[in-house]
């Protein structure tokens, strides 16, 4: 069937769901309004009411309206909730806050099947894009280019990539076909950047990092990016730091899925938002305890917290204030939920560290930004710390960290895991020779060479001077010796062009790990192991890998 | 996409016409596979005999209370169908007690994305022992 053909008969369909939304709203809102009139205690409207919102769910979710499958999703939780808490413990045991959420929920649901229209639904905007869920993850063998001079070229060739360089913008959309790693826009040599616009969005909407390169940096230029919608904005000419950046961006893209912790004292509530947050596809959980702040943070390590204000017996400012004096906590954001009243509370609750305040009753679409926007750039700070600024690895600390928890999860499911140390050869040399900035620079192109050779579950680090560290989960010892190998020679075939001269650079390795079937070693047993490894290549003469003796 | 081994033809039990036709798009149009339609009981019992589907999509919670589980211990019981994947709420608790159903490959999660439905029955399809 052809595109065109497809995207009629989806938009059909999504006409159709269109058609009935409406009348269904004309339908079920009598009901409501009685359920709403009982206090949300009419047990035949509430029975009513939760099937349509039940089916709603589903249904609007599927057809590309998620924030209507959403809400809808959330307040089918809710009355269950509510009767649950009733029939235990009677009807005056509901509290305010809930019924003023249901009621929020129930007009948000109102509005918006009145308000459905066609255009509306995400899943047009996404199968606009041909290849959306057909085409694979980004290849990154392949990258775009458009207005890129020789020199970025050649850079992108000379490391085995393959650069396309486009000519137009109807020749980018037809792009999306092969879904390319990444594609560069050299702002200089771009003109009619509104046609532009269109194809690079449906390549974004397709997980395809794009970066921006030339002109000045200054706010102008910054501002054309922007308007372009480009992830990253690199005016440097780089070329090795342009390629660099999009591996990371595609790293972090495929990344884990957020996660978030929920803390109210109204398990009702506490659950709501987590059913919302994990409807919208983060990792939610809800706590009704402050006392277990702590523990449950060290258990899930969320990205951001959302507290409610005002609990019993201990405030959200006070459970903000209490997290904040934990130095891992530092860059975690939270945000707070209260009521328009709490104001006072409110301005309390700023010096501790609050990011953010949502009104109570909170509404879904506003709580699903609100914490998604946050949670991403608490993730980057987050990252941010644990790497080192140079060759933005993994510090020292982290990677021990790593290798302690890879040892532990090895211990319980037996599957092999191996760690090398690498340490470059006759760097000492390289920096009195060439000079510190030079030393600097052989430093990051081994970063560049590890995180285009390694795997994306691989743990990369630098343990300070020139010592480098990768942890290799899953990885057999004799597997890993040949990864480590390869990589050696892809470091060594590097040429570094400096103003003293060409400078080549090698590095000596050990690895250590557990032989298939055997039992694992422990994270210091496999850390000085390969430690003892490293130091056997360095004495038989540097430049190679040695396995070390289990 | 590994056709040879698709399931022969799957039947789709859904009371929301809605989710049919979207369903459809996805199996059919988009998926290439083959696919017929019920919206409830007695429907999918004409249809499993006349087809014998190897596949069922049986949504759990079907018009007036019709319970999706005791209808495909129906099917599979007196239609002689193959396998089950059951379509379920996002709140559902049951993942457990579903997957010890005889035949269950897994479950999907209303909402589904309809553009990678093909591809994840494929995926659950391959699993079957």
């Amino acid at each position: 069937m052809s595109m065109s053909g497809l995207q009629d008969r989806l938009r059909g369909a999504v006409a159709a769901f269109v058609d009935g939304a409406i009348v269904s709203a004309e339908a079920i809102a009598p009901r409501l309004d009685l359920l709403r009139a009982s206090g949300w205690a009419d047990e035949d409207a509430a029975a009513d009411v939760s099937h349509f919102v039940h089916r709603l769910a589903g249904t609007a979710g599927t057809l590309g309206f998620g924030d209507l499958g959403r809400t809808a999703g959330a307040l089918e939780t809710l009355i269950a909730d509510i009767g649950e808490v009733r029939l235990a413990e009677g009807a005056a045991a509901v509290a305010p806050d809930i019924l003023a959420q249901a009621d929020l929920l129930a007009d948000i649901i109102l509005a918006g099947l009145k308000g459905v229209a066609v255009g509306g639904s995400d899943l047009l905007a996404t199968a606009m894009t041909p290849t959306q869920g057909l085409a694979g993850s980004p290849d990154p063998a392949v990258v775009a280019t458009i207005g890129a001079g020789p020199a970025l070229l050649n850079m992108v060739r000379a490391t085995g990539t393959t650069a396309i360089e486009i000519a137009s913008p109807d020749a980018l959309e037809a792009l999306s076909v092969v879904c390319p790693g990444g594609v560069i826009v050299n702002l200089e040599a771009m003109d009619g950047d509104d046609a532009w616009r269109g194809p690079l969005d449906g390549l974004r909407a397709q997980g395809v990092p794009v970066l921006a390169v030339g002109g000045t940096g200054d706010f102008p230029w910054g501002l054309r990016a922007c308007r372009l919608g480009v992830d990253a904005y690199l005016p440097l000419d780089d070329p090795g730091e342009v390629l660099d950046r999009l591996a990371r961006m595609r790293l972090t893209r495929h990344a884990e899925p957020l996660r978030v912790l929920v803390l109210d004292d109204d398990a009702v509530l506490a659950g709501v938002y987590a059913t919302i947050l994990g409807a919208a596809g983060l990792e939610a959980e809800g706590m009704t305890n402050p006392a277990q702040i702590l523990e449950r943070l060290e258990a899930f390590e969320p990205d951001v917290l959302v507290t409610d204000l005002h609990m019993p017996g201990c405030s959200g400012a006070e459970v903000a204030a209490l997290v904040r004096h934990r130095a891992q906590y530092a860059t975690m954001p939270i945000i707070f939920l209260s009521r328009e009243q709490d104001l006072g509370l409110q301005l309390g609750a700023l010096s501790p560290g609050a990011d953010f305040f949502l009104p109570k009753p909170v509404r879904p679409d506003f709580l699903v930004s609100a914490v998604r926007s946050r949670a991403w750039r608490g993730r980057g700070l987050a990252e941010m710390m644990r790497r080192d600024g140079l060759s933005r690895l993994f510090t020292h600390s982290t990677i021990l960290d790593g290798l302690e928890r890879e040892g532990a999860r090895a211990g319980r499911s037996g599957a092999p895991l191996s760690f090398a140390l690498l340490d470059l050869d006759h760097f000492k040399a390289i920096n009195q020779t060439h000079g510190h900035a030079t030393g600097d620079q052989v430093i990051v192109t081994l970063a560049r060479v590890m995180r285009r050779a390694l795997r994306g579950c691989d743990l990369l680090g630098r343990c300070g001077g020139e010592e480098f560290a990768v942890i290799l989960p899953g990885t057999p010892a004799e597997q890993a010796v040949g990864v480590i190998e390869d990589l050696r020679t892809l470091f060594r075939g590097q040429t570094l062009q400096t103003p003293t001269g060409e400078v080549r650079a090698t590095f000596s390795a050990g690895v250590a790990g557990t032989p298939a079937g055997s039992p694992p070693l422990s994270a210091t047993a496999l850390f000085t192991a390969a430690d003892k490894a490293l130091a056997e290549a360095k004495a038989r003469g540097r430049d190679r890998v040695v396995l070390a003796e289990s | 996409m590994a056709i040879g081994d698709d399931p022969h033809s799957i039947l789709v039990v859904d009371d929301d016409p809605d989710i049919r036709a979207i369903a459809a798009l996805a199996l059919v149009d988009l998926g290439g596979l083959r696919a017929v339609f019920a919206a409830n009981g007695p429907e999918a019992r004409r249809e499993a005999r006349a087809q014998t589907p190897d596949l069922v999509l049986m949504d759990l919670h079907l018009a007036d209370g019709e319970d999706g589980r005791a209808l495909w211990r129906v099917l599979a019981g007196e239609e002689g169908a193959g396998k089950v994947v059951f379509v379920t709420a996002a709140r559902g608790g049951e993942a457990e007690v579903l997957m010890a159903e005889p035949g269950c490959l897994g479950l999907i999660t209303k909402p589904f994305d309809p553009l990678t439905l093909a591809e994840t029955l494929r995926q659950l399809w391959m699993t079957r022992p």
